[in-house]
């Protein structure tokens, strides 16, 4: 009985996968029933490749007057579960965010632009909402349609990690943020060369008192990219007198259909003027493969230091694996991500597995559901740094957030 | 006899090497009538994807083709969430662009194109001459079309699908295609129902793509997600060498 129930549902299920494609294709066929009298009526003399009906390209770069954009979001969220695996404790917390942020653009040329943004957040201790920070505000200036200036205050990063595994390390310019720049971008080689010098207000504010911006206190950074075949290389450096000198390269490829990249960074952290030198080392692997129903992401990291020749810290291992259904179910999308990192020679084990699912359930308002849990040495990386926003280790976190482009 | 089978086997090698030197040709024919050698290509894209069940979102783009040097750049323009978002391709590599954080990542591998049916590959030359043979052949009536239906084989494994049956119309535009993953199983079916003339090539005006797998049941009967690509002021005017640069993504982007 169980045998024939059985035999009713695969011919159930092979008469479905045989009708899909087949009404599919008689719907494709319909299209066909008028010719396309576009090409039937021999417009090949007509149609001039020169035309005037064409992309704007100007439009894209010039603009008439200054064009205003913002954004909204607001979000609320609460949280609850397990403090600790040695108690039973549970705890629970709410929160609430609340951003905006403002942008002003202005393209009077091919060759010139203006553009600043600012943005605040509420801050939720005292509900008070804080001046705008200028987030960016810089110029763009196009020499001779060949090459790209960027002057002032500017957001950039390198290095080919993903930020929501293990937080690209391999970017050598993490001290960017809020700097004040010149960029410059020569076209060389398949792709090109990016110049770089920058300062910022961190360094000259309290990190050395008596630093004063110039020329021999500023960053000095660069990047360079060039494609063979299906393969892309990449190298930047960056130094900054007597504080930090980096170096970066990666190779890039794809492999059975999916991404592969190797990157190694190396930095001394001392600008090459400590003695014994001391040297940070780090290798990071990655994967990125897709298909039409999940997106499959994964990274191992490994970093050591050196001084003068001898490890002075233990190795550490960090591994990350990502799973994101490209698919919705019953509305949801949902995703995982598994974290596991394996410090001090192999000897502190800890790591973090997220499961997580959006949706929209109204115009611009999204519920997220969050479930991190995370494990093993208290001291571990992934125990002190958990998704929980009061870093328990086994919590559900819901979230409406409405966010609007203004 | 030993003659006449020495006769027979070297008729059957000669009508073979004919008909894959026919099919190597048709390929190309197909290939030069859509592709831009010698000129640069640019036209607005407007992508719908229709999720059953979900909705339909509405992508809008710019893209620029130099098909000589293999290169092509697409700006978003629509949805504001994502305008500003960029791929350049260069060779086989392709840039991809996210203004919030000022940061191109290189992949080779990311095949669809904004979570939609299409796939990046949809936005490049037409290369079948060089990713694919002839291996099978036959005529069909394609709604008004008479037409020859190719059956193809990938030669290398840089293709996204290794089988697929296109229907090719007498003015050598193809009409539909079925791609087919390495078992056989139907993936995607194209249809181009309407092209444009622009010179002497042609460019793709309207295009249908249904995943043979993704779908859901809508009202107790099941719908294929499709997505509808229009195309429109196609032109092979030049476009400057800047525009197939990173620096020409940062300087457009929001």
């Amino acid at each position: 009985m169980k045998f024939r129930a059985a035999f009713i549902v695969l011919i159930l299920i092979a008469l479905v996968a045989v009708t899909v494609p087949l009404a599919a294709q008689e719907d494709v066929d319909d299209l066909f029933s008028i010719p396309d009298e576009t090409v039937d009526e021999d417009q090949q003399a007509e149609s001039d490749a020169e035309t005037d009906d064409a992309v704007d390209i100007a439009a894209l770069t010039m603009r008439d007057g200054p064009q205003i954009a913002g954004t909204f979001s607001a979000t609320a969220a609460v949280s609850g579960g397990l403090v600790d695996w040695t108690s039973a404790d549970f705890g629970v917390s709410a929160y609430a965010l609340m951003d905006t942020g403002l942008s002003l653009d202005i393209r009077p040329s091919s060759y010139f632009r203006f553009f600043t943004s600012v943005s605040t957040s509420l801050n939720s201790e005292d509900l008070d909402l804080p001046m705008f920070d200028i987030g960016e505000l810089f110029v763009d200036y196009t020499l001779a349609d060949a090459v790209f200036f960027r002057l002032g205050r500017q957001s950039l990063s390198w290095g080919q990690g993903i930020n929501e595994l293990l937080g690209n390390p391999g970017n050598v310019l993490e001290d960017f943020g809020g700097s004040t720049a010149l960029k410059a971008f020569l076209p060389l080689g398949t792709n090109g060369l990016t110049l770089l010098g920058y300062g910022n207000p961190a360094w000259y504010n309290g990190e050395i008192s008596s630093l004063t911006p110039g020329a021999d206190t500023l960053a000095y950074a660069s990047l360079y990219e060039h494609s063979v075949g299906s393969v892309t290389l990449g190298v930047s450096g960056k130094y900054r007198h007597d504080t930090v000198a980096s170096a970066e390269a990666y190779v890039k490829t794809v492999l059975s259909g999916a991404d592969l990249v190797i990157e190694g960074r190396v930095d001394s952290n001392d600008g090459f003027s400590a003695d014994p030198l001391g040297y940070d080392y780090l290798a990071l692997t990655g994967l990125f493969w897709e298909n039409s129903s999940v997106q499959l992401l994964a990274e191992y990291l490994f970093d050591a230091s050196v001084t003068d020749g001898a490890l002075v810290r233990s190795y550490d291992h960090r591994f990350a694996l990502g799973l994101l259904s490209s698919t919705r179910f019953a509305g949801w999308r949902p995703g995982i991500r598994w974290f596991h990192a394996a410090e001090a020679g192999f000897t502190r084990h800890s790591g973090q597995l997220v499961l997580g699912a959006s949706r929209g359930i109204a115009p611009r308002l999204t519920i997220n559901i969050g479930l991190p849990i995370s494990y093993g040495n208290e001291s571990g990386y992934y125990m002190q740094n958990s998704d929980d926003p009061s870093g328990r280790v086994a919590s559900l976190v819901i979230s409406l957030t409405l966010e609007e482009d203004l | 006899m030993k003659k006449y089978a020495v006769i027979i086997v070297g008729l059957i090698f000669s009508v073979a090497g004919m008909f894959a030197q026919s099919g190597s040709d048709i390929l190309a024919e197909i290939d030069a009538l859509v592709s831009f050698s010698g000129s640069d290509f640019s036209a607005e894209y407007t992508i719908t994807q229709d999720r059953p069940g979900q909705g339909t979102t509405v992508t809008k783009t710019v893209m620029f083709r130099r098909d000589d040097e293999d290169k092509y750049l697409i700006l978003i323009v629509e949805p504001s969430a994502d305008r500003g978002k960029g791929y350049l391709k260069i060779g086989n590599n392709l840039w991809l662009y996210d203004p919030a954080s000022r940061r191109f990542t290189v992949t080779s591998a990311r095949d669809r194109f904004q979570n939609s049916n299409a796939t990046n590959a949809d936005f490049t030359r037409s290369t079948l001459a060089d990713d694919y043979r002839v291996v099978g052949q036959s005529r069909e009536q394609l709604g008004a079309y008479d037409t020859r239906v190719l059956e193809l084989e990938a030669v290398t494994d840089q293709v996204a699908y290794p089988f697929m049956k296109i229907w090719v119309d007498e003015n050598n535009l193809v009409r539909k295609v079925e791609d087919y993953s390495l078992s056989r199983q139907l993936m995607r079916t194209t249809a181009i129902p309407r092209y444009a003339a622009v010179g002497d090539r042609y460019v793709p005006t309207q295009i249908l793509i249904i995943d043979a797998l993704a779908g859901r049941n809508v009202n107790g009967q099941f719908r294929n997600e499709r997505t509808i690509i229009t195309v429109e002021k196609p032109s092979l005017n030049d476009v400057p060498d800047l525009v197939f640069t990173q620096a020409y993504l940062e300087r457009v982007s929001e």
